[in-house]
């Protein structure tokens, strides 16, 4: 009989005057894998926080009811002993690093368990060539990469994985799927929260629905249920006019100071109306691609014409806003289409949200927020890096009548993303790989 | 909006652009070595400072690239501008005569001198020599703190440089972006502990390991020598 990784019944935990989940009870051994599933803001994080004892960190958050990881409360115990049993990858992959430099990252989690490291086992996980590299310069799906590398290699007996595969390219989710599973097989446990439990259906996991901190459903693996739960595989495409170019790049080179090239050689256009999509391996170049595009970075060699003004959405979009709250934010927009800014947060669901301080919207709604104010301050050419990161199908659907909206009004879009779920949008699709363009679709 | 940016961009690339690379790589022993000679140096070549500067920029541009020392000149050359120039105006008022701009350039050298050497002291400082010494001294949880900071201030100031450069992408005043870009250095930090915070109470059962660098060690053993020669000079002229 396998052991008792998780047992919970939460009765309520959440944040004080504000969102809460209420009467949760799970338990899992180990052997099993539970994916927790549901839209934006149905307490997902919350739940995998309470588990885990993190909620009482956050400012108004309390915790009621029991959860124990293999019969320890977290909240009682030694810190040391949780992180021993626990391998945790938040949503946010940049807020899971503590060290500087790459190996010193991957050793330090190791040594705390007492183990000593071998940085060549970082060639496994496509880290090698980065041991020495800064953290705080590693794209975000390097840095995911780095968590599973740490968490792996540690010998945790429960891993908890926020959206653990959402800026990582197609190749490197199977293989961390497969690893994953080696660990099940193992006797380890694994609570994974994914917007679409369709990836983890191979570990044959239990599923979790949350639906406005309740539990919708908590059983065997449904098919039916996951499926209309999914994002569909079409969207309805609107027939746009797509117009004179609107960017166009010619053999662009970029090196940041004293790195090799990242950027060889890069040709790109794009026209009004269209949408482009990039593609490509994690580290590859895309997003130093959107920036020197915006002209945000400078390229070493090449030439950028733009017939426009062109603004960078990055892949943590708080970096974008200047207000403290979306009505801050949106008090830039001209007079003349205050009637227009009216109808759209209407549209895309974001009257309630204007005065919420930036730091209580979840990502989907800041993202929402960022197109919405960008589009009605003119621009031409959108730069949008990882734009669907850990968006639900609904929210998701909704971004995307934000893009088509900005697409139909003449405007140009280019997508840097992993996600296969935006490449029905796409008009074209460039693929990235060490720095190169390899083709266009 | 530019100036600020820029400014930005220079510390970020005088303290934390590299990692544990160039002379960083070198024994504390001989990086301590370093400091007392240049306080040394500083004594011995009052009247002439640009000497003992002009050896640190050689060694700062050996040791941690061009565009190090090209970017530590000019932060280490704004506050000993600004010196030079507030001292020279205030001889021109008080109605001095003599050799003002040549005493007021030896304020800015001088100045210069002390910016740049504290810029090259924080640049070489290892986060993770100092975490293996604080380990050794049974600081075990305190090691990994030199780890989070060299990891959370600079992410911190590179959020900040996206957050201007998307500013000046909005055609937005520098005031109206600074507000923003200090709230996102603030949550990258708040969130970091939260998230981390397990890992964060624990201690680290063994330093991590290091390798020192043969060619930088050299390196700043030359330098060395070179500086212990100039203050015999200085003694015998």
């Amino acid at each position: 009989m396998q052991k008792l990784m998780v047992e919970a019944k939460i009765e309520e935990a959440g944040y004080r005057g504000s969102f809460s989940i209420k009467n949760v009870s799970l338990s899992l051994e180990g052997g099993e894998v539970l994916v927790i599933t549901g839209r934006s803001g149905s307490g997902k994080t919350t739940l995998a926080k309470a588990l885990l004892g993190l909620l009482e960190l956050e400012p108004n958050g309390f915790f009621k009811g029991k959860a124990l990881i293999e019969g320890i409360d977290p909240r009682r115990s030694n810190p040391e002993d949780i992180y021993s049993k626990v391998a945790y990858i938040p949503q946010d992959p940049w807020y899971g690093i503590i060290a500087h430099i790459v190996y010193a990252e991957f050793c330090l989690s190791l040594s705390i368990v007492g183990k000593r490291c071998d940085v060549k086992n970082l060639r496994k996980y496509g880290l090698y060539r980065l041991k020495d590299h800064i953290t705080y310069g590693l794209s975000a799906g390097e840095t995911q990469r780095l968590l599973w590398a740490s968490n792996l290699e540690r010998g945790a007996r429960l891993f908890v994985l926020d959206e653990p595969g959402v800026y990582i390219d197609v190749e490197g989710r199977g293989f961390f799927r497969k690893a994953l599973e080696k660990e099940v097989s193992e006797g380890r446990a694994a609570i994974i929260i994914d917007h679409d439990p369709r990836f983890w259906e191979p570990l044959g996991p239990y599923l979790l629905v949350l639906d406005e901190g309740n539990v919708k459903y908590m059983g065997k693996y449904n098919k039916d249920l996951v499926e209309s739960l999914a994002f569909p595989n079409f969207l309805i495409k609107e027939i746009r006019e797509r117009n004179g170019k609107i960017l166009e790049a010619s053999n662009i080179w970029f090196k940041y100071p004293g790195e090799d090239y990242i950027l060889k050689g890069i040709n790109i256009e794009l026209r009004r109306g269209e949408i482009l999509g990039i593609t490509g391996p994690n580290g590859s170049g895309k997003t130093t691609l959107l920036k020197v595009l915006a002209k945000v970075l400078k390229p070493k060699r090449g030439q950028i014409k733009l017939s426009g003004r062109p603004i960078y959405v990055p892949e943590n979009p708080l970096l974008y806003f200047s207000g403290a709250t979306p009505r801050e934010e949106l008090s830039a927009v001209p007079k003349g289409k205050i009637q227009e800014m009216r109808e759209l947060l209407e549209e895309f669901d974001l009257v309630n949200l204007l005065d919420r301080p930036l730091a209580r919207l979840s990502s989907g709604e800041r993202r929402r927020i960022t197109l919405v104010s960008a589009y009605l301050l003119d621009y031409d050419i959108f730069l949008l890096d990882e734009p669907s990161g850990g968006l639900d199908s609904f929210t998701l659907e909704t971004l995307l009548k934000v893009i088509e909206r900005i697409a139909s009004s003449g405007k140009g879009i280019i997508i840097a993303s992993h996600d296969p779920r935006l490449e029905g949008i796409y008009d074209r699709m460039y693929k990235i790989k060490e720095g190169k363009m390899l083709c266009s679709s | 909006m530019q100036l600020i940016g820029l400014l930005v961009g220079l510390i970020y690339r005088s303290l934390f652009h590299r990692g544990e690379e160039g002379v960083r790589r070198s024994p504390c022993v001989l990086k301590l070595l370093l400091l007392i000679f240049s306080a040394l140096l500083y004594k011995s070549f009052y009247l002439r400072p640009y000497i003992p500067l002009a050896l640190f920029i050689i060694f700062g541009a050996l040791g941690l690239g061009l565009m190090w020392a090209y970017s530590s000149f000019i932060l280490s050359s704004i506050p000993a501008t600004w010196y030079g120039v507030t001292a020279y105006l205030y001889w021109i008022f008080e109605g001095q005569r003599g050799a003002l701009v040549e005493n007021a350039v030896m304020i800015y050298l001088r100045a210069t001198y002390i910016s740049f050497i504290a810029l090259l002291f924080l640049a070489i400082i290892s986060p993770i020599q100092i975490s293996r010494i604080l380990h050794r001294l049974g600081f075990r949880k305190g090691s990994i703190f030199p780890l989070l900071l060299w990891r959370i201030t600079p992410a911190g100031i590179s959020n900040m440089m996206s957050s201007l450069a998307l500013g000046t992408l909005k055609g937005e005043s520098s005031w109206k972006r600074l507000g923003p870009a200090l709230a996102s250095m603030i949550e990258e930090g708040q969130n970091d502990w939260k998230i981390n915070y397990h890992r964060l109470e624990s201690e680290p059962l063994i330093p991590l390991e290091y390798n020192y660098s043969l060619k930088y060690s050299m390196l700043t053993i030359t330098f060395l020598l070179v500086e212990f020669f100039l203050l015999i000079i200085s003694k015998v002229i």
